[in-house]
């Protein structure tokens, strides 16, 4: 029996290791490949470098207008989680103390968004309305009404968990909405504030769909379309390619180590209850 | 208490006027323009009834489409919630490195499709990919193969690097759902001298309920939304063999086609409303 147990235990962690490296081969195959020459990148193998090129990457900085790439990806991000979040924080805590007829249909309503595709092509023709293609404003005003939905969820769920009792001793004492809310429940949200700054500012840095349908100038495009459209134009200068996927990654790597545990704790939220 | 005044219905304004705007708006133009012949060619926009309805469903091109999308969304969704569930299982007892495994295996969710897609490209290449060159030094040459260039293999392998995306999110919510469930049942089942496998089937399959539920939800609606990862991988190719729903629909904007992109995009929006509903129907009614 304990024999058994042993070899199960050995079994279990060569399959867990083996995930392991499964996981972690193709982050090294962008981080060896960054550091390659151009020739020795062109097949994009897991191999290091015969010679480090840590040139590559001031090459990238200085001939690449990937500054400004990276700004814009860092704008519209950091715009959308502000807007969604405060948006979604505010509007959850209504929708959470309420609860009559009309604010539990708005709550559903949002929900709708949590299920349903966007469709992309009208979206489009109402930024074309508003003046707002090929602008990052326009940009950010999409992804926060996108984010809005889950982001609202995950609020709405956790407020329903603070004692209304709070907020009526609140006001005893001399709150205003205002202050209700920022001084003393929103505080309280700082779990899920984090969760959700981080997966939004997540789904904004990532996506490349949507610039692609909006956006045409290449000043304003975010490190993902500009990879892409770098890609398309120099195939074979993958060590490039690799330095531009890295600068990508490094935000993302610092969010999620700072995070992690918010993170996991936000994407379960809910899956328990049902 | 005054409702009214100390939650005041303006906070609620921002988001709902953002959301009306981005999302209700364009649904609703969706539905109305995809009656239309609205192209990139001609000024005026006419009303052309189910036409376009009527085209895709008797056309075996974007049936073969609906397949496609299909077929990527109920393998996927079936192999990472099999994979999730296991790994959870193994995660599930506390050992030395659980936490950080934990971390390493969720960490491909947080990357970008884009990124993941021209990674995997290289690594499937049939020169210089890691799958042919592992494949060769295991002494299997013949399985050595063109992954995404051959019509029978390209499916299943975007459908893995999907897998590879995001089973770590199913696994998370699996092994919360795992620590919900009380001790008490797998003891009194010990006792009872259950194996293992009538411990799973008997108890904590039904337990995880709840997970499946949303495993099943999140993963069928990602899998019917699919469009960066295939994009960058085959964008459809070889021979239509990967286009799905998204592809067909940017395909149809690019060409200027755009009353038939929104009649696309409305099949995709019900058919995702559909699905996502039904399971919850059918997962929470079975539980009364």
């Amino acid at each position: 029996m304990a024999k058994k147990k042993t070899m199960l235990t050995t079994i279990k962690a060569i399959v867990l290791w083996g995930i392991s490296i499964l996981v972690v081969i193709p982050l090294l195959i962008i981080l060896f490949n960054s550091f390659k020459t151009q020739s020795e990148s062109v097949a994009m193998e897991l191999s290091l470098p015969t010679r480090w090129m840590f040139e590559n990457y001031t090459t990238v900085l200085e001939e690449v207008n990937i500054g400004r790439a990276f700004m814009n990806s860092m704008i519209v991000s950091i715009a959308t989680v502000l807007i969604a979040t405060v948006g979604a924080a505010l509007c959850a805590f209504v929708l959470a103390r309420r609860k009559t007829k009309f604010h539990k249909f708005i709550y559903m309503f949002f929900l709708v968004g949590l299920v349903a595709p966007l469709n992309m092509v009208p979206a489009v023709l109402v930024l074309q309305k508003f003046g707002l293609m090929n602008s990052l404003l326009g940009l950010i005003l999409l992804y926060s009404a996108l984010v809005t939905p889950f982001t609202i969820f995950l609020y709405y769920g956790f407020i329903n968990s603070i004692p209304k009792e709070l907020d009526e001793a609140a006001i005893i004492d001399g709150c205003h909405a205002m202050s209700l809310f920022w001084r003393i429940v929103f505080p309280l949200l700082k779990p899920v504030t984090v969760t959700v700054v981080i997966l939004n500012f997540m789904n904004a840095w990532n996506d490349f769909i949507t610039p692609f349908y909006v956006m045409n100038s290449s000043d304003k495009m975010p490190m993902t379309t500009m990879v892409y459209s770098f890609f398309g134009q120099f195939q074979r200068s993958w060590h490039y390619v690799s330095v531009i996927m890295v600068m990508i990654l490094v935000p993302i790597i610092i969010v999620y180590a700072i995070g992690q545990k918010y993170i996991i704790a936000g994407m379960t939220a809910g899956a328990v209850k049902g | 208490m005054n409702h009214k005044k100390i939650y005041p219905s303006y906070f609620i304004l921002l988001p709902l006027v953002l959301y009306v705007i981005f999302f209700i708006v364009p649904s609703a133009m969706g539905l109305a323009l995809s009656f239309t012949d609205w192209n990139a060619m001609n000024d005026e926009i006419h009303f052309v009834g189910l036409s376009h309805f009527k085209e895709i469903f008797a056309n075996q091109r974007y049936l073969l489409v609906i397949l496609n999308t299909i077929i990527f969304a109920l393998a996927t969704t079936i192999l990472k919630n099999v994979l999730g569930i296991g790994m959870a299982l193994a995660l599930n007892k506390q050992f030395k490195t659980r936490n950080f495994l934990r971390t390493l295996f969720f960490f491909p969710v947080m990357l970008s499709p884009l990124i993941i897609g021209l990674v995997f490209k290289s690594v499937y290449n049939p020169d210089t990919g890691i799958v042919n060159a592992v494949l060769g030094v295991l002494g299997l040459n013949g399985l050595q193969h063109d992954w995404l260039g051959d019509v029978n293999t390209a499916l299943a392998a975007v459908i893995i690097v999907e897998v590879w995306r995001l089973v770590g999110q199913n696994m998370v919510i699996y092994i919360a759902g795992l620590q919900a469930i009380s001790d008490d049942y797998l003891e009194a089942a010990d006792i009872d001298g259950a194996t293992a496998f009538q411990k799973l089937r008997y108890i904590i399959i039904p337990q995880l309920r709840p997970s499946i539920t949303i495993n099943l939800i999140l993963n069928l609606i990602a899998g019917l939304k699919v469009f960066d990862l295939v994009f960058v991988l085959t964008n459809g190719g070889p021979a239509r063999a990967t286009e799905v729903l998204n592809t067909v629909i940017y395909k149809e904007y690019s060409s200027g086609r755009y009353g038939f992109s929104t009649a696309l995009g409305m099949i995709m929006f019900v058919f995702t409303c559909i699905v996502a509903f039904s399971v919850l129907r059918a997962m929470t009614k079975e539980e009364d």
